[in-house]
C-alpha cells in the first residue's frame, strides 16, 4: 500500500490535469481546479514541512556539538527570530521591513554579486584558445561583453553593439530552440514515466 | 602571466567597480531596439488599462531587475495605467515594496487599492498562475501583502482575474519565470507581455522574442539603464552602467592575459 497509494494519486491527479488541457470537457476542468488547488496548499505545507526539518537537523547537530555547530545554531536562531517578530508584529512593521531590508536583502544579494569574482578567476583559467571551436566561443564571448557595456561601443563603434544583437537574435535563438525543444521532449516523457508508475525516484529511496 | 593568483583577481575586480562609483565616467547609452519595443507597448497602453508584474525573482536580482520595475512604475503611474504586483518567489511581495517604497512618495495622488497593488508571494508556482486566470482572489487567498482583504479594494471590482490584464512583465531571474507566464497567461489568453531579466537568463529567453511570445525584452542591467533613460529618470542601473564597463574589461583583460601566457607555453613547448 506504501507504493500503491502514491502511484495512484500521482496517477489520477497527473491524467485529470493531462486531459483537462487537452481534451476539455467541463468535468476535467473543474477536476483540474480541485487538484490545483490542492497543490498550493500542499506548497504552503512544504514550508512547515522546511521548518520542522531543518529545526531537526540543525538542533541535533548543535545538541551534539559537530563540526561548525555554531552555524546551525545562527540558522535556528536567526528562523525563528525572522518568523517570531513577522507574526507578532507583522510584515509592515518598521522594525521587520528594517530587519528585512538590512540583513536579509544584502546578504542574499551578497551570495549572488560574488559570482563576479568567481567568473572572472573561472574565464581567466578556463577561456583558453585550445581548440577552433573554443576560439569561437571566445571571440563570441568578447563581442557580447563588450556590446553588452557602453565602453565597447564608445571605444570600438556601434558595430560591436550590432554584432552582439546578431549574435544573440540569431545563432543564440536557433542554438537556445534546439535545447529548450530537447529539454521539453525529455520533459514529456520523463512526465509519462511519473504518471505510469516506471520513474519512482521521487517516492524516495531507491524506487525499489 | 598564466597563474596569477585569484586573490589578485579579486582585489582588481573590487577597485575597478569602486573606481566607477566614486568616479563615474557617464558613458553614452544607446537604446536597444528590444527595450524600445517593450517600452513602446507599455507606453500605448491607454488609460484605465491593467498592467500585472511578476516579482519574481528573490534579492540577488535586485541590482539588475529594481531598477525597470521602478522605471515602469513611474511609467504606468504617470499615464494612468493600473499596476497588480504579485509573484511566485518567496520575496515577491519585499520586492515590490522596495520599490513602492520609492514610488509612492513621488505620486501622491494615487491611491493603493485603487490604482495600484501588491498582491505578494503566494504559494503554488506556475499552478499559482494557472489559479489567478479564474480567480486572482481565490489564488491569492483574499489576502494582500500589506494585509488586506483583497476582496475590499477597489481595484478588484474591474480586476477579477488574470483575464482582465492588458499587459503584464515577469521580472525573473529563473524558473518560475517567463515560460510559466508565456504558457499560462500570454499564448492561452493572447494577452501581450515582456520580461526583464537577468543578465545571464538572455538567451534562453531569447527565442520568445523572436517568435513573438515577448513584445521586446529588457536584458538586465544595461536594458534596465536604457529603461530609465527612456523613462527619463536615470537611477541606480544607469549609475551602474560604469562598473559593467570596466568589470567587463578587466576580465576581458584577464582572458587575454591567461591566452598570451597558454599561446607562449605551446610554442615553447612546440
Amino acid at each position: 500500500m506504501r507504493k500503491e497509494l502514491p502511484l495512484a494519486i500521482t496517477f489520477i491527479s497527473g491524467i485529470i490535469v493531462v486531459l483537462a488541457n487537452f481534451l476539455a470537457p467541463t468535468w476535467f476542468v473543474e477536476a483540474n481546479k480541485e487538484v490545483t488547488l490542492w497543490f498550493q496548499i500542499t506548497s504552503a505545507l512544504f514550508c512547515a514541512l522546511g521548518v520542522v526539518n531543518l529545526t531537526r537537523i540543525h538542533s541535533k547537530r548543535v545538541s551534539q556539538q559537530r563540526e561548525g555547530w555554531i552555524f546551525s545554531a545562527l540558522i535556528i536562531a536567526s528562523m525563528f527570530l525572522f518568523m517570531g517578530i513577522s507574526l507578532v508584529v507583522g510584515q509592515q512593521h518598521q522594525l521587520y521591513k528594517n530587519m528585512y531590508n538590512n540583513m536579509n536583502v544584502p546578504l542574499n544579494a551578497t551570495m549572488y554579486s560574488i559570482l563576479v569574482f568567481y567568473i572572472a578567476s573561472a574565464a581567466y583559467r578556463a577561456f583558453r584558445v585550445r581548440t577552433f571551436e573554443a576560439t569561437i566561443l571566445l571571440v563570441a564571448a568578447a563581442i557580447v561583453m563588450l556590446g553588452k557595456a557602453p565602453i565597447g561601443e564608445a571605444v570600438l563603434g556601434s558595430w560591436v553593439a550590432e554584432w552582439t544583437t546578431w549574435i544573440l537574435d540569431i545563432p543564440n535563438t536557433a542554438g537556445m530552440r534546439g535545447i529548450q525543444l530537447g529539454a521539453t521532449l525529455g520533459g514529456i516523457a520523463m512526465a509519462l514515466r511519473v504518471l505510469i508508475g516506471i520513474e519512482r525516484a521521487h517516492f524516495g529511496g531507491t524506487g525499489e | 602571466m598564466g597563474n596569477v593568483d585569484r586573490r589578485i583577481i579579486y582585489v582588481v575586480m573590487i577597485l575597478v567597480v569602486v573606481y566607477a562609483f566614486v568616479k563615474p565616467m557617464g558613458l553614452p547609452i544607446t537604446i536597444s531596439q528590444h527595450t524600445k519595443n517593450a517600452y513602446n507597448a507599455i507606453d500605448s497602453l491607454p488609460a484605465g488599462s491593467t498592467l500585472v508584474i511578476g516579482f519574481d525573482f528573490s534579492a540577488g536580482g535586485i541590482p539588475e531587475l529594481e531598477p525597470a520595475a521602478k522605471a515602469i512604475f513611474y511609467q504606468c503611474m504617470k499615464n494612468n495605467v493600473k499596476i497588480v504586483m504579485m509573484g511566485m518567489w518567496v520575496m515577491a511581495g519585499d520586492m515590490a515594496e522596495r520599490v513602492l517604497t520609492e514610488m509612492e512618495p513621488l505620486f501622491p495622488n494615487k491611491t493603493y487599492g485603487v490604482d495600484y497593488v501588491n498582491i505578494g508571494y503566494k504559494p503554488g508556482n506556475a499552478l499559482l498562475l494557472e489559479r489567478a486566470v479564474d480567480d486572482i482572489i481565490g489564488a491569492a487567498l483574499d489576502i494582500d501583502h500589506r494585509g488586506n482583504k483583497m476582496s475590499t479594494l477597489p481595484i478588484f471590482q474591474e480586476f477579477k482575474s488574470l483575464k482582465d490584464a492588458d499587459f503584464w512583465v515577469c521580472l525573473s531571474t529563473g524558473n518560475p519565470g517567463v515560460p510559466d507566464w508565456i504558457k499560462i497567461v500570454g499564448d492561452p489568453l493572447k494577452i501581450p507581455g515582456t520580461t526583464d531579466v537577468v543578465s545571464v537568463s538572455i538567451p534562453e529567453n531569447m527565442p520568445f522574442v523572436q517568435s513573438g511570445q515577448l513584445t521586446g525584452i529588457i536584458q538586465g542591467m544595461r536594458g534596465a539603464s536604457e529603461y530609465e533613460l527612456l523613462v527619463n529618470r536615470p537611477g541606480r542601473a544607469v549609475a551602474g552602467m560604469d562598473a559593467q564597463s570596466l568589470s567587463h574589461v578587466v576580465i576581458l583583460l584577464f582572458i587575454a592575459l591567461g591566452n598570451i601566457s597558454f599561446l607562449m607555453g605551446k610554442k615553447k613547448t612546440g
